[in-house]
């Protein structure tokens, strides 16, 4: 759909506000408000009003096995990430575990959902707000090269999420127990030549972006990400944190709350008892640096990354590292992979609960789910990673709008998207627009 | 064996957002009309593949909903090749690197087809759900007589 933009500006008596009726670059639809009173922030409120979503409500009497197709929907961008946590807790509640070769695809499933959504994000997205582009269309003007690398990039990762998802958005090929079917040897080795290509291609973009103006800003924030003892994460891990949180998926509830807030329609996540924390890339890679492969380990090194990083700015490049990561492991699963002898294996459904954690391009992506003894859904939970996000993302905009409370609206508000960008936001998952609204009460 | 299709119409949208499915809408009324020459597709609208699509054929013609301050069931007619879109006038909804962002991004890298025009129905209602108001639905035989005139312009010039 076509839709025009509007941009306004509108004075008041004493006081000055600048509305953007949207924020560009972001999905979803949401808006940032932000008071300045006296030179200092006194309020910041990321708002999320679209009506709430129900997905939660309308997977209740649905059968176990609509619970990956029906999810996937939540979300444009990452619909993988909703399958693969919605078989994972269908499978700990019947108590199956899937392993081998249809582990490893569901891996390489993910890596191709990884490297579309970072592409997306780090090249079309979140760069042009570095380099002064209003987006990545005027940037292509002046970087051609590497708009074309990033598409193509991007293509791959698409394409791989065809191959083995059976359709570019919103696949159809995941099911509880594994896939309904799976692909040839000689298909995926096909395809090894596109991520030949692709894992210098994300190597070059990565440091591309290491060479940006990355502002300097630094918050202590609680990290916290799935860490697993032999591999970077996707699938399985424990919840841990830079701050000592280290627990099974199943205690979660325990460890976190969601609270409501009258701004948005988005449900907040903190640490029960505690405060906000981070998820995602930055999270990610903070801690399990070591855990990366080689040639992401070595990009990593060369762009000179360092964990812990603090800074979310540099999300950008902690994107492109792990899409080095992701095209590696891509490679990596080919050349190991051997045909499976059924390409799922069989579910019998029993009442019980069951969890299910895994690493979305935005962060770790929560579900819960009780099923009776026939596999019907009796109740259902889902935390997406921008909502564990947003009250991190208000925090960092108090702090961060306060260190640069001298710039004009036209730039404050530049340098506040830029810092929502930080966490690629995806609002529509999370309950749609962001619209930023600066207010001053002292009239500069 | 027929000949490879020289012109590619997308119907663009989601047909369970309201009106914002009316692209895909006109496309399966045109597919049906099986017209010589002319590869027919639905589309998400999502920006990145969008742009490869267009940069496969010498003429695109896009089928979409607009959303502007003109009267329901209007029907636009725009003009890409010159780069129309720019962002003042125009913007996708879809992950923010949709519609606009790809024939714009196009044009910049010298991807945009000699012929890629956009017939587009103006649309209100974007709730969730299937349907369009009368105003839209009295539009779609008056869009498709024009639709289909366009591509027998193209059609005949690419003989």
């Amino acid at each position: 759909m076509l839709n025009r933009i509007e941009r306004k500006v509108r004075p008041m008596k004493g006081s000055k506000i600048l509305k953007v009726n949207y924020l560009a670059r972001v999905e979803g639809e949401g808006s940032l408000y932000l008071r300045i009173k006296n030179g200092q922030v006194v309020d910041a409120k990321l708002k999320i009003f679209e009506p709430p979503r129900f997905f939660e409500a309308f997977l209740r009497g649905r059968r176990y096995s609509e619970a990956p197709d029906i999810t996937a929907r939540i979300c444009g961008i990452c619909p993988i990430a909703y399958q693969m946590s919605s078989v994972h807790a269908m499978e700990d509640a019947f108590g199956v575990k899937v392993g081998g070769q249809l582990r490893a695809l569901r891996r390489l499933l993910y890596c191709g959902e990884w490297i579309e959504s970072h592409v997306l994000h780090v090249a079309m997205l979140h760069a042009p707000d570095f380099l002064g582009y209003d987006d990545a269309i005027r940037m292509a003007q002046d970087y051609p090269d590497q708009v074309q690398m990033a598409l193509r990039l991007k293509k791959i990762g698409n394409e791989l999420v065809t191959l083995l998802g059976g359709r570019e958005i919103h696949p159809i090929n995941v099911k509880v127990g594994g896939f309904y079917k799976t692909p040839s040897k000689a298909q995926l080795m096909e395809f090894r030549k596109s991520l030949e290509w692709g894992l210098q291609a994300a190597s070059d973009l990565t440091k591309w972006v290491a060479t940006l103006d990355i502002p300097k800003f630094e918050q202590d924030y609680e990290f916290v990400a799935l860490s697993h003892p032999e591999e970077y994460p996707l699938n399985e891990g424990r919840l841990v944190s830079n701050k000592g949180l280290d627990i099974d998926i199943s205690q979660y509830d325990e460890y976190f709350e969601e609270e409501h807030v009258e701004h948005s329609n988005a449900l907040h996540s903190v640490l029960r008892g505690q405060d906000s924390y981070h998820v995602g890339p930055l999270a990610r890679i903070n801690l399990n640096f070591e855990k990366l492969t080689p040639q992401a380990l070595k990009v990593a090194r060369e762009v000179q990354f360092k964990p812990v990083c603090r800074n979310p700015f540099m999300s950008i490049v902690a994107r492109g590292i792990e899409t080095v990561f992701a095209v590696e492991e891509a490679i990596r699963i080919i050349d190991q992979y051997e045909e499976p002898e059924r390409p799922a294996i069989e579910i019998k459904p029993k009442a019980g609960v069951g969890y299910g954690c895994t690493e979305a391009p935005r962060g770790i992506l929560y579900h819960r789910y009780r099923v009776d003894d026939k596999g019907i859904i009796q109740s259902a939970k889902i935390v997406p990673p921008t909502a564990q996000n947003q009250k991190t993302i208000e925090k960092d905009l108090w702090h961060f709008a306060s260190e640069y409370i001298q710039l004009d609206e036209k730039e404050l508000t530049w340098k506040c998207e830029q810092a929502i960008r930080n966490y690629d936001p995806c609002i529509s998952c999370a309950t749609h627009f962001l619209r930023v609204h600066i207010e001053r009460e002292d009239g500069q | 064996m027929n000949a490879p299709e020289k012109i590619l119409v997308l119907g663009i949208g989601n047909e369970l957002r309201g009106e914002d499915g009316i692209g895909i809408y006109l496309a399966r009324k045109l597919k049906a009309l099986s017209i010589p020459g002319v590869r027919v597709e639905e589309h998400s609208g999502e920006g990145t593949s969008l742009l490869e699509r267009l940069s496969q054929y010498n003429a695109v013609l896009l089928l979409d909903c607009v959303y502007a301050d003109r009267p329901l069931g209007e029907i636009v007619e725009i003009d890409l090749t010159n780069g129309f879109l720019s962002r003042e006038q125009v913007y996708s909804s879809s992950h923010q690197f949709g519609v606009s962002e790809a024939v714009r991004l196009a044009g910049v890298l010298g991807k945009l087809p000699e012929r890629c025009r956009l017939v587009g129905i103006v649309g209100r209602h974007f709730g969730y759900g299937r349907g369009f108001a009368p105003e839209v639905l009295q539009a779609v035989p008056k869009a498709i007589a024009r639709v289909q005139q366009i591509l027998q312009e193209w059609n005949s010039s690419t003989h």
